[in-house]
């Protein structure tokens, strides 16, 4: 045999029934579906730790501009806001958007014995456990454990799932565009296996657990590239990678998708060396691809369901590195960016850099507590079942 | 011994047979196969890198020493895997892999790793004190869990904290937060030198009385070693995971209480362990044939081995460990690697499914990985450069003459399929043998040992 006629014949294959009317019937009992208005959340995640004081500049403190003497951003540059804080001179769209009183930016938010390492700081925010405990579920995917039942309700738009959406019972989709997954199990193979196994009782055991994951994930993938062709959005998003996963997103939004839950990184935050320039763009593409976002999310008026939420592993150093960077910090700026926000504007006041933690910001508000305020008060559920710790409320949402 | 048993006994304490294999193990004991395996060494070239006094360096040959050093990490690591998939000493291999996978240490230099593997090696079937004393002295562990930084006027309790909670009790089990503490300081002053070597250093070390576990002495780390593994506690906890491993990932407590006396009464035999286990009626049960998802690497190696797989392109296999999140020398924290269902999710699987059919008919697997910071700082990596071709050898004809005779379905999946399956086989025509062969393992059932 060639080598390649395997796939070749996979592909070009015309075995098989496509679809399957069993197929929908459970699409229907599953539910959501057609379900008119229901919240949704955006997580935007900045990976690599975004440098949170040279993106909301404290332009009045001296101390800033004394650790940081090549770094600092001048107070003439920054795009002014108020209590001595201003934005990053890229972040001129997020400004608009804070202008008309959709932003609250939360100060210091972190989490205590912080850890410094990406990959331990972002397991930390994506499981919502204490620094010095693990967790092999997410938070999200704790939700969904308890409040959803299928895959599609929570969608990366990404080629591998993060540890957030991993729950117990069920894990979120994770997918670079709506046809990749679908087309991977169209194969005529998969496809039978997949149809015969719809037809067998699965058992509970390893055996069966790997013919449902492969059936719900066949599911979804279908009800995800069926349903989305319909609308295009009607804004246009930057041609960036961020601008165009964001652009998914509203689209999928318009089309109705039963989906809760999206999210999205923007990776490159890492700057050790040479900060300005890289963060300067990455900012700019941030602040360009929210403000797409929201235009498109008010036009199509979702954006009363919709709150989009910002975050970072980590903050940086406040004092500059010798290259022109900076390295792992601990606490750092959150946005919450929604229509009805209680509270717009600055939440809190912004860091005291008299006062740091071996020369890093501390952090005042524990990231739990805007999970704990979105489960309670944004989706209205019981945040206790899903974050361990308990909160009061920081009276945003 | 049966087939059926002797696959099941070689998917687990190995990475699953061929058809010479199977005769060859039919004919000897577990004891005896086990005999017959010799201590493999890890070594590779790492001259390089030795006696080098970073002090010495300048800035440029500090970034350059960091380059050689990643890239020989690299190459270690691809070397234990092609050991993995070419070793007559399975069992001895997949014992050193689950000794690595227990003792979940991240690992950075290359010196330091070869020392720890060949370290975890030379005890992986022998007793598992002198292997717990091992690793608790190799600079590897002692630079991950900031062993170093643990001195008299300044205690870490990072390390005293995993070898109570992951590495020999579990969780809460029989130590307090004060026994935490007060095993840090019985650490105090351990140490490693340049080279990697152990190193004692008196100076650093708390000569107080302590108190652990309710006895109070001048203790240093060994005398704790002895302590901890005095409680049957420990033998409970490593029989547990073993079970759990390389029985059946639901736990039977009666026969975990049997392992366990066996174990503490043999004074942590891993050898003895094991061996009972082969010789258990119990572990041929039904319930524990394929009951297991194995891991990305077995998954690999059980490829590997079959089809003689080798690794064209330098970072192929390098590449499939990332996307399948496991790497050798970087599990994800202390705790290790996912086991069983937790590497099953809907993005996995589909991609686990169409590997082998990727691999054999030498197709591309274009993926984009997410970027990771820890090991490549800098790197402004929005660009998803990770997108690559894979590119492995493989030899069909190896398999045949292997396998001639086989029943592929026994082969693969011991013959547990479901009726619904067989009868879809059964239905199914196959234009070759190869083409069948491809298409029964991008079955699930494959994805289990």
């Amino acid at each position: 045999m060639k080598r390649r006629s395997f796939i070749k014949k996979s592909a070009l294959g015309s075995v098989g029934t496509f679809f399957v009317p069993e197929f929908l019937k459970q699409m229907d009992q599953i539910g959501l579906l057609g379900q008119q208005s229901f919240k949704k959340l955006i997580v935007i995640q900045l990976s690599g730790g975004n440098d949170g004081l040279n993106t909301i500049i404290p332009y009045e403190n001296d101390i800033y501009y004394n650790l940081r003497p090549r770094l600092g951003i001048k107070a003439s540059e920054v795009l002014k806001l108020n209590k001595g804080l201003g934005l990053n001179p890229a972040m001129g769209r997020f400004n608009q958007l804070y202008q008309d009183g959709y932003v609250s930016i939360l100060n210091s938010v972190g989490y205590p014995n912080p850890n410094r390492s990406h990959f331990r700081s972002m397991d930390i925010w994506h499981t919502a456990v204490d620094s010095n405990k693990y967790s092999k579920t997410g938070w999200l995917g704790r939700y969904m454990d308890a409040h959803c039942n299928n895959s599609h309700a929570m969608l990366e738009l990404d080629s591998q799932l993060s540890l957030s959406m991993h729950g117990s019972k069920r894990n979120g989709l994770a997918l670079e565009n709506s046809q990749s997954l679908y087309k991977s199990l169209r194969e005529p193979y998969f496809k039978r296996v997949i149809d015969t196994a719809n037809s067998s009782s699965l058992d509970e055991d390893n055996q069966g657990y790997l013919y449902k994951t492969l059936i719900q994930t066949d599911q979804s993938a279908k009800y995800l590239a069926e349903t989305h062709t319909v609308k295009s959005t009607k804004i246009d998003f930057p041609s960036t990678k961020l601008g165009k996963k964001l652009g998914q997103v509203s689209q999928f939004i318009q089309s109705d998708f039963s989906t809760q839950v999206y999210y999205v990184s923007h990776n490159g935050f890492d700057s050790h060396s040479n900060q300005r320039k890289s963060q300067d763009k990455l900012l700019q593409e941030y602040s360009d691809a929210v403000f797409s976002l929201v235009q498109s999310l008010r036009r199509s008026g979702e954006f009363e369901n919709t709150l989009i939420m910002t975050f970072s592993e980590f903050g940086r150093r406040v004092k500059e590195n010798g290259s022109a960077g900076t390295d792992h910090g601990k606490a750092n700026n959150l946005f919450l960016i929604g229509n009805n926000l209680k509270q717009a504007g600055i939440y809190n006041p912004a860091a005291d850099l008299s006062l740091l933690d071996n020369g890093d910001v501390k952090h005042k508000i524990d990231f739990r507590n805007v999970y704990w305020d979105i489960i309670n008060e944004w989706f209205g559920k019981d945040a206790s079942k899903i974050i361990s710790k308990s909160f009061n409320s920081l009276d945003i949402l | 011994m049966q087939y059926k048993n002797l696959i099941h006994l070689y998917n687990r304490f190995g990475f699953g047979l061929s058809g010479t294999e199977l005769r060859r193990y039919s004919k000897i004991s577990f004891e005896q196969a086990l005999k017959q395996e010799k201590v493999q060494e890890l070594r590779i070239n790492l001259s390089e890198l030795r006696n080098i006094k970073r002090k010495d360096l300048s800035d440029m040959q500090r970034k350059e020493l960091r380059k050689k050093s990643k890239e020989k990490l690299m190459e270690l690591n691809v070397e234990w895997m092609q050991q993995m998939i070419s070793s007559t000493s399975i069992i001895q291999q997949k014992m050193s892999f689950f000794w690595h996978h227990h003792f979940a240490c991240i690992i950075g230099n290359p010196i330091f790793a070869q020392n720890f593997t060949n370290g975890i090696r030379k005890h992986a079937t022998g007793n598992f004190r002198d292997l717990l004393l091992e690793v608790s002295k190799s600079a590897a562990m002692i630079n991950f869990l900031n062993t170093r930084q643990n001195r008299k006027r300044s205690p870490n309790e990072d390390f005293a904290r995993e070898l109570c909670e992951l590495f020999t009790l579990g969780r809460d089990q029989e130590y307090t937060e004060n026994d935490v503490q007060e095993i840090a300081r019985c650490f105090t002053g351990w140490n490693y030198k340049a080279d990697g070597k152990f190193f004692f250093n008196l100076k650093q070390h708390d000569q107080g009385s302590k108190t652990v576990f309710g006895k109070s002495g001048n203790f240093n780390g060994e005398d704790i070693i002895d302590l901890i593994l005095e409680k049957k506690a420990c033998a409970g906890f490593i029989c547990d995971n073993i079970y759990r491993y390389f029985v059946n990932p639901v736990a039977d407590q009666r026969h975990i209480e049997e392992l366990t006396e066996l174990f503490y009464s043999s004074n942590y035999d891993i050898k003895k362990l094991i061996i009972h286990i082969a010789n258990s009626d119990w572990f041929y049960a039904e319930k524990n044939i394929l009951a297991r998802i194995k891991s990305p690497m077995e998954f690999f190696v059980g490829l590997g081995r079959q089809f003689k797989l080798t690794n064209e392109k330098p970072k192929s296999w390098l590449t499939l460990q990332r996307i399948f999140d496991q790497v050798l020398y970087q599990p994800p924290n202390v705790k290790g690697w996912k086991e069983n269902q937790e590497w099953i999710d809907s993005n996995s699987l589909p991609l686990r499914l169409r590997i082998p059919s990727i691999i054999l008919t030498n197709s591309a697997l274009e993926i984009n990985s997410k970027p990771d910071y820890d090991s490549n700082p800098n790197d402004m990596a929005g660009r998803n450069k990770l997108s690559r071709k894979l590119d492995f050898g493989h030899d069909w004809g190896y398999f045949f003459r292997q396998n001639e005779g086989m029943d592929f379905k026994q082969l693969f999946f011991n013959n547990k399929i479901s009726p619904q399956i067989a009868a879809f086989l059964q239905n199914n025509r196959f234009d070759s043998q190869m083409e069948e062969v491809i298409q029964l393992i991008s079955l699930p059932e494959y994805q289990l040992n």
